[in-house]
């Protein structure tokens, strides 16, 4: 499917992090090169994924500090600025970018950081969308579960990989500004909105 | 029906960046309707004199120094106001274009710091002197959806979003309802750069062939503060004339 003649390239941003291994793993069974740090990557990339999982930390909203609300951007929208910023300009139309963020932003119990900054961020990969349409490099999103929550096992794993590769091939081709939720359909589900 | 126990006689109303603009046009809706309104604004000047305009016409208003960001002042006030029953969230820095790839941190982070941030910080100071039946209503943008050229001011926005969703999942438990209005173009300060020219281009995107005036959008704000609005919770409300419907290409 691809039009780019030898290696397809890509850059891992946050590839220690959990979901980080299965997502190297499946790009490279795909026969990406693959590199996870600025100073290794490709002078030319094809595919940016900024993995940026979240582990709630369950904090009610009457007892969390200024702190603890600001510090989920860190990761979910400095970081991920960042990296844009750094591979936009290495990137040819058919580029494609991947944010993987977590679902909070639909509302979330004890989570009001998490909630704020997935919002943020995928409203941050919309613009970058909009900015980026121009040059044929799409922007999404996967609104992925939480670490560890009861939906985080192998398979869920093996498939946000397959995912983020989906993302990256022509087959999406027709997908920007998209957040795709990785949840079962759970979201769905009312009666799971229960406190943990 | 509004009972009596509901009615703004005896409420206080807290509006933040009412020195100005849509959230002076919200503080005057309020004091008008009888609650005792608390014209919050980081420029005292505007602040106080929103607030003695009230007076002079006999409504019970107040203006009130203070940066949203600064949780001690804002504990102090509320110290100083006791209940607090409505909080409408409105003051904010507004878009300057910059692509994103000229974005720098600084700009970024002074963004959510005031836009997103200080909306959580005086949030959690008054929800902690909110009795069941408050209402908190937060101003973000139709930009929430996305923009180019805006991407900052367009995350910020996103995150008071989805702040409001996440409020109301813990608040609605205590009898607090949290929204948000999420307007599209109205004309205030905000729109005083722009040339003749550039209003003129961007009214033609307009399905009513105008910006909003900030009075349209405190109808819709006082309705989400008053106790008619008790069983919407959680819920953005855009207010952009239907713009986010799509619009002509320019
Ligand atoms: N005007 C528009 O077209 C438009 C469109 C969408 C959303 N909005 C939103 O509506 C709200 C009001 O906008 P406006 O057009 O009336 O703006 P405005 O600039 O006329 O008024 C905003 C007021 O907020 C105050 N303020 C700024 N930072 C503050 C801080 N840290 N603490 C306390 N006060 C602070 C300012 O001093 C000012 O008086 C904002 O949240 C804005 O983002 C406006």
């Amino acid at each position: 499917m691809t039009h780019n003649v030898g290696t397809r390239t890509a850059l891992v941003i946050g590839a220690h992090r959990a979901f980080g291994e299965q997502i190297v793993r499946a790009l490279e069974d795909e026969g990406y090169s693959v590199a996870s740090t600025f100073a290794h990557s490709a002078a030319s990339l094809d595919l940016l994924v900024v993995n940026s999982p979240v582990t709630p930390q369950h904090i009610r909203f009457r007892a969390m500090t200024d702190a603890q609300f600001a510090e989920p951007l860190e990761q979910q929208l400095y970081e991920f600025v960042e990296a844009v910023q750094f591979a936009g300009p290495r990137m040819a139309a058919g580029g494609s970018i991947v944010h993987v963020s977590s679902k909070a932003h639909l509302g979330t119990w004890d989570g009001v950081d998490v909630a704020a900054a997935a919002g943020a961020a995928i409203a941050m990969a919309r613009s970058m969308a909009l900015e980026f349409a121009a040059q044929g490099i799409r922007v999404n999103t996967l609104a992925a579960e939480y670490i560890g929550d009861r939906s985080d096992d192998p398979q869920m794993r093996e498939d946000l990989a397959a995912t983020v590769v989906w993302l990256g091939s022509a087959a999406s081709r027709l997908i920007s500004g998209e957040a795709i939720l990785l949840d079962r359909g759970r979201s769905l589900q009312m009666g799971l909105a229960k406190r943990q | 029906m509004v009972t009596q126990t509901d009615s703004p006689a005896g409420q206080t109303a807290i509006v933040t960046g009412a020195g100005r603009g849509i959230g002076r046009a919200v503080a005057e809706r309020l004091a008008r309707e009888g609650y005792r309104t608390v014209l919050v604004d980081i420029d005292a000047d505007v602040a106080d004199d929103g607030a003695a305009a009230l007076r002079s016409e006999g409504f019970n208003a107040i203006g009130h120094g203070l940066d949203i960001r600064d949780r001690d002042g804002g504990r102090a006030l509320v110290a100083m106001l006791g209940t607090v029953h409505v909080l409408v969230n409105n003051a904010a820095i507004a878009s300057d274009m910059v692509a994103l790839l000229d974005l720098t941190p600084v700009r970024l982070r002074e963004m959510m710091d005031i836009n997103l941030r200080g909306t959580f910080t005086l949030s959690q100071e008054v929800v902690a002197a909110m009795p069941s039946g408050g209402r908190i209503v937060n101003i973000a943008s139709r930009g929430y959806l996305g923009g180019a050229g805006a991407s900052h001011y367009v995350a910020s926005k996103a995150g008071v979003v989805a702040l409001t969703r996440a409020m109301a999942v813990e608040l609605r438990w205590d009898g607090i309802n949290v929204n948000c209005v999420a307007p599209g173009m109205v004309d205030t300060r905000m729109m005083s750069s722009f040339t003749d020219e550039m209003r003129r281009k961007l009214a033609t995107r307009e399905p009513r062939g105008r910006a909003a005036n900030p009075d349209e959008l405190a109808n819709v704000v006082a309705f989400l503060a008053s106790p008619e609005a008790v069983f919407v919770n959680g819920q953005v409300l855009l207010v952009d004339g239907g713009k986010n419907l799509g619009i002509p290409p320019l």
